[in-house]
């Protein structure tokens, strides 16, 4: 019975329905059939949304949508002008640290490479890069969006796990840097064997004076982070916080924003939480229904059984995720495979906050892989080229992830030594 | 079988599946010491026609939406607390009321009495029966900013409240200001110093680490927390009287249990809080019982005077 | 049905589905304004608004449930596309319109088990705000009402040959954001 759920499931996903519905559908007609009362399936759906957590999700996006809106990402793109445009292949340097920059200021990846790539991937294209080379860069950096803190992502784990939201923030920092760094000598590599352009060493001044037109917007992670870190407000109140300081530096200092692209900003704040939470809720349901039947506890144990050593125990999980990555939505793996993975992964003796980051590492790689990738999507769309054209620019970048990934789980100190800090 | 029903007719009579749930842990928690208590002897002296399977730490539901789901008969059995409860038969805040029980000896006499028995009967009109009360302890003050040893102190200090009208009103009535943030988030608000304090049993304080974050314990055990063991109604009435005698006594087994968690490890944390905090007071109750006065005239109207006055007659007479 | 009745009342579907997301758009300001009063209420006043939790819990499903109607109105919904789009246009057709006759069935069954659950805790009330518990369930009510409504339009669109299956390439302006 449980079987004819899972597999209902991936059908209905084949075929092309919302994960939202193909899940609670699916879940819906197990309870159904197996009896269980119907309104269940109300308050399984419902219950997220009591949660405070989840709440900072709409109001880190609203910040990051103000800031958009309010055209930082022109700003925060000068910056890494100044920075890198000097290296073998310039500009998609430029757009890896740009990446790394939106990333402090937004906390979803595939708002990061819309508004970056944007800007930079007819850029590219303009100056003689691959179409799919610019896709493939753009799509792939703008993981760190959610790796580097504030991020929604991490705020939907460390409430499944009942971590603490602060310290995950913490831990993605340096795992986060971490990836845009592997990525920037990734695209230097290709750019040499390639032959792609430099551009003009830019003037220290420049750097000075592109700085200082994004200072405000650069000022939001620090403010973010310390306010958090030091006991201003909870990761929740912090976001509304951020909301209103993107607010006021729209309005007042970079006087960008006016009524009406306030009001675009909070409808699609509004649409976006809306389409995360309904999935989000839908499949708490669904997840419901495979606990309270045991399965999680069932693939526990088949695990177990395989008698592997610790570190092996630990790559097969890491792949498991990115497989799972690759072809699944990043929400729906994180309902799925937390209540499976953080058991094993705390009986093997590994730091919660650390499994957390492999797990939000490896996941995160599937957003730029095809055949279901947020980031590839909307930089092939950008790009005007078809997915399955920048599977050979994507290779070299997830190969990076991986590397990335295998420190992140055997050196503990890339995650936990920046949240032991505080 | 979902709804716990009959599974099959055997020679011995039908058997049955159930799922208890609750919201801590499982061993060393007073909960979870209650349910392993319940399961082993209702599974051992039911010869296997009863078989419990757990759900603890929230895996089913939170504890409000487990309450909704044992009313539905989706989840045969949980351990919700009393005040959780409230919101639903508005007497079982009761013991809520600050100072009304002053020993774990005075609130175990009121809920194994006459009085106790009258608010389990409570429950048979809203879909489930109260089989027993589960033990969590009495509360406690812990904070960041002073000693406490009159309610002045509490004055202006910023205290985390359950979402529970009679100990916001209580911290109220002592110049607190009373936030509501979420149990997880207590360790993390006042690490961060975003409250001043917050009170709980001491078994609680410890669960969450709080001795880390806090410098000063005050003994006041000015409110009794406590849960019920309860069971979907038609569950229970579809048992045989065989079977409902094995669940009621079994049950009585969760509460002793429950209670010797809760009498063990007051008895060792009061011991530990000694090294732990910077300070520990026992203040003099008697002004603080007098600043909460005006909470109890204001929460009769949300229980009716009833129930507090049958509690306060019984207790007059138990202490003489 | 002559023509002009029938396109008034598609503009009713469309005004009304734009009436409920500006709605959502003024809860999500106002839970904005809630959450900030509290940590500004709580600093600079050093007094906590007790009511401030709970009221978050009522707004925030409200701004999301109320939100999703218009995303599921423009076929904003996460879904997986691509092996769909590998069918011949005919069974592109077909998938299409099993795809909403499964959304169908979920939301006509979210609204009566909504419904039913909003009745069983009607009695119950939120202990600051001293309304009843139900007033949580009603935002998935009505999201899912509307939703249900839309759905049954869409497929007579669908039948009509007035709706296409979305391409991945139209999803992407709504999908921004989504994560
Ligand atoms: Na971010
Ligand atoms: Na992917």
């Amino acid at each position: 019975m449980i079987w004819i759920m899972l597999a209902s499931f991936l059908v209905l996903i084949v075929l092309g329905v919302p994960i939202a519905f193909a899940m609670g559908a699916s879940a819906l007609m197990y309870i159904m059939v197996a009896g269980i009362p119907l309104e269940m399936v109300a308050q399984r759906f419902f219950s997220n949304t009591q949660s405070f957590a989840f709440l900072a999700i709409p109001f880190f996006i609203l910040a990051g949508n103000l800031m958009i809106y309010g055209n930082i990402a022109k700003r925060i793109i000068d910056v890494a002008d100044s920075m890198v445009r000097q290296l073998p292949g310039g500009l998609g340097c430029v757009s890896v640290v740009t990446s790394m920059g939106m990333a402090g200021v937004s906390g979803s990846s595939v708002a990061d490479a819309a508004s970056t790539g944007s800007v930079l991937i007819p850029e590219m294209k303009r100056k003689g890069y691959k179409p799919s080379f610019a896709a493939a860069i753009n799509a792939s950096s703008s993981v760190v969006g959610i790796i580097i803190p504030p991020s929604s992502t991490m705020i939907i784990i460390a409430w499944l796990a009942n971590l603490s939201v602060a310290k995950m923030f913490l831990a993605g920092v340096i795992p986060g840097i971490l990836i845009g760094l592997i990525y920037l000598i990734t695209t230097v590599l290709i750019s040499l064997k390639r032959g792609y352009p430099r551009e003009s060493k830019p003037s220290f001044m420049e750097f000075i004076i592109s700085i200082r037109r994004a200072f405000w917007a650069l000022l939001l992670p620090i403010l973010l982070i310390g306010a958090i870190v030091f006991g201003v407000a909870t990761a929740t109140e912090a976001a509304a916080l951020a909301v209103v300081y993107a607010l006021l530096v729209g309005v007042f200092v970079y006087r960008s924003l006016n009524g009406r692209n306030i009001l675009r900003s909070i409808r699609e704040t509004v649409h976006g939480t809306g389409i995360v939470m309904i999935t989000v809720c839908a499949s708490m349901i669904f997840t419901w229904v495979l606990i309270t039947e045991g399965i999680p506890r069932m693939i526990a144990d088949l695990l177990g059984s395989l008698g592997l050593p610790a570190w092996g125990l630990l790559l097969v999980i890491v792949g498991i995720m990115l497989i799972a990555g690759m072809i699944m939505e990043l929400v729906p793996n994180l309902f799925l495979f937390i209540p499976i993975f953080f058991p094993i992964a705390t009986e093997l003796g590994m730091d919660p906050i650390q499994f957390s980051i492999v797990m939000l590492v490896s996941l995160a790689l599937g957003m730029f892989t095809p055949p279901v990738g947020a980031t590839l999507f909307i930089s092939c769309f950008i790009a005007k080229i078809g997915i399955e054209r920048t599977i050979k620019d994507i290779f070299p970048y997830f190969i990076a992830g991986i590397i990335v990934v295998l420190l992140v789980t055997f050196i503990p100190a890339l995650t936990l030594w920046l949240p032991g800090l505080f | 079988d979902q709804n716990g029903e009959a599974d099959e007719e055997t020679e011995n009579g039908a058997t049955y599946e159930w799922k208890l749930g609750w919201n801590s842990g499982l061993e060393g928690d007073t909960k979870g010491e209650a349910a392993i208590a319940f399961k082993e002897y209702v599974e051992a002296e039911s010869n296997g026609r009863i078989s419990i399977e757990f759900f603890p730490n929230e895996t089913y539901a939170s504890s409000p939406e487990m309450i909704d789901a044992v009313q539905l008969g989706a989840l045969e059995m949980a351990i919700p607390g009393a005040n959780e409860l409230a919101n639903i038969i508005p007497q079982y805040s009761a013991l809520s009321l600050p100072f009304l029980v002053e020993t774990p000896e005075e609130a175990y006499a009121v809920l194994d009495g006459a009085v106790g028995e009258q608010l389990k009967e409570l429950s048979q009109d809203h879909g489930f029966v109260a089989l027993t009360d589960v033990d969590l302890g009495f509360t406690q003050i812990t904070n960041n900013a002073r000693p406490i040893n009159t309610p002045e102190d509490l004055r202006g200090m910023s205290i985390r409240s359950p979402n529970d009208v009679s100990l916001i009103e209580t911290f109220r009535a002592f110049g607190s200001s009373v936030s509501t943030m979420a149990y997880t988030e207590i360790y993390s608000g006042l690490a961060q110093g975003v409250i001043d304090g917050q009170f709980n049993p001491l078994i609680n304080i410890y669960d969450q680490n709080m001795q880390e974050v806090q410098d000063y314990l005050a003994i006041t055990n000015h409110t009794y927390y406590y849960c019920y063991m309860i069971i979907n109604q038609d569950v229970f009435n579809s048992l045989d009287a065989e079977l409902q005698e094995i669940v009621r006594k079994g049950a009585e087994l969760a509460r002793d249990a429950s209670r010797a968690v809760v009498e063990e490890s007051d008895a060792y944390y009061l011991e530990k809080a000694q090294e732990d905090f910077v300070e520990v007071t026992y203040p003099d109750l008697t002004l603080f019982q007098e600043a909460v006065q005006p909470v109890y005239e204001e929460l009769e109207s949300v229980m009716g005077a009833e129930i507090i006055n049958d509690i306060q007659a019984f207790l007059e007479q138990y202490r003489n | 049905m002559e023509p002009g009745k029938k396109r008034r009342s598609f503009n009713f579907i469309d005004k009304t589905v734009q009436i409920l997301d500006l709605a959502a758009c003024g809860l999500m300001a106002l839970l904005t304004l809630v959450v900030f009063s509290e940590v500004l209420s709580r600093y600079v006043f050093n007094y906590p608004l007790v009511f401030s939790n709970e009221l978050t819990q009522l707004l925030f499903p409200w701004t999301i449930f109320l939100g999703i109607i218009a995303v599921t109105k423009n076929e904003g919904h996460l879904s997986i596309t691509f092996f769909r789009e590998l069918l011949p246009k005919a069974m592109q057709k077909l998938a299409f319109i099993f795809s909403k006759l499964v959304m169908l069935y979920f939301s006509f069954y979210m609204l009566v088990s909504s419904y039913n659950l909003a009745q069983t805790v009607s009695n119950q009330v939120l202990p600051m705000l001293r309304i009843s518990r139900a007033w949580l369930f009603y935002s998935v009510v009505v999201s899912f009402a509307a939703i249900t409504i839309i759905l049954i339009y869409q497929l007579v669109l669908i039948f009509m040959n007035k709706l296409e299956p979305p391409r991945e390439e139209d999803l992407l302006d709504d999908m921004d954001n989504a994560r």
